[in-house]
């Protein structure tokens, strides 16, 4: 498949070193420190704190995380045009437990344990996916991503599922068909079985 | 929601803020108007908002955090349409974020803008309830 775009998120991890209650502070993470040399799972959603995304689509990946990292993957990440600060409280909200000390991965440590909560607030990501949808008569939303899922291994699109097969600008409805989790499995198990 | 509906012939305070959950803003910004709003309501204001390009589901959950319901209003301009049409929406990419509100203090009074003042760098001066009190006589 395709390369994926390679830019820069925005992070923000625990650092210890600030002082206050707020100890944080700002870490650039590219695609490439996340997807080169790895096999990833990636769903992309509209919008943290909406009402399919938090009631479905994010605890759908969360409760299949080990199931899928016994599939072959190394990680899960959850993709919104929203910035770090809004996917952090979205994620605490949701209950996802918080990663506190291990650099594992590089959104850590400040981001989550299981399914890692991936902000693209400038878009740019999602642009380069050709995944860029805007709401504005419908939602209200602005620009966004469309809701899919894809497996990247080593930058490259393994697999993806794109709902409604395109992206649909201002679109009234909201599909939610082939980039859930349950899917998800399904394909990486036949992957699986023909290794 | 029409603005001109929303903003009708009240007398309104309308912040604006770069981003719900952004340390300035939820540290300092709307806690200060969540505690003004007594005051603002005793000098005259009918309805003190917050506008944000952000969207509405945001806006709620970091509204809630702050006990802000019944108090400060959530104006969610995600497509920044309101505050491009202020010239109040500036393209912060370089942190990560899409186009969002500069920080701000406005008092309206029906429909039209009285005063509106911006702050000049990031911290948080000129737009807090503090510095609108004494313009408020005025309104």
């Amino acid at each position: 498949g395709d390369t994926v775009p390679d830019v820069v998120f925005k992070c923000r991890v625990r650092d210890e070193s600030v002082p206050g209650p707020n100890p944080f502070s700002w870490k650039d993470v590219k695609s490439s420190d996340l997807f080169k040399g790895k096999r990833a799972v990636v769903f992309a959603l509209p919008g943290a704190f909406t009402p399919t995304c938090s009631s479905t689509h994010l605890p759908g990946y969360e409760k299949a995380y080990e199931e899928i990292k016994g599939l072959g993957v190394d990680d899960i990440y959850c993709l919104s045009v929203n910035d770090a600060f809004v996917m952090r409280q979205w994620g605490l909200h949701q209950g996802l437990a918080e990663e506190k000390s291990s650099k594992a991965n590089p959104l850590n440590p400040g981001n989550f344990q299981k399914v890692k909560l991936l902000p693209d607030g400038a878009c740019l990501f999602t642009r380069g996916m050709g995944m860029s949808c805007t709401w504005d008569s419908e939602r209200g939303f602005g620009e966004r991503s469309w809701r899919y899922s894809v497996v990247i291994n080593d930058m490259k699109i393994e697999k993806l599922f794109v709902e409604a097969g395109k992206v649909i600008q201002n679109s009234g409805p909201d599909p939610f068909e082939v980039s859930d989790a349950t899917t998800m499995v399904k394909y990486l198990q036949e992957a699986h079985s023909k290794k | 929601m029409d603005s001109a509906v929303f903003f009708g012939a009240k007398k309104v305070v309308l912040f604006g803020v770069p981003g719900a959950f952004t340390p300035t803003c939820s540290d300092h910004h709307l806690p200060a108007f969540v505690s003004a709003w007594p005051s603002l309501l005793g000098a005259g204001v009918d309805l003190v908002a917050c506008i944000a390009a952000q969207d509405v589901f945001v806006l709620r959950a970091w509204s809630e955090r702050h006990q802000a319901q019944g108090k400060v209003v959530m104006v969610g301009d995600a497509n920044g349409r309101l505050l491009r049409a202020m010239g109040l929406l500036v393209d912060a990419s370089s942190s990560g974020m899409g186009w969002r509100a500069r920080r701000f203090a406005m008092l309206l009074h029906d429909g039209e803008v009285r005063t509106v003042k911006v702050e000049p760098g990031r911290g948080l001066e000129v737009s807090t309830p503090t510095a609108l009190m004494p313009l408020l006589a005025r309104l």
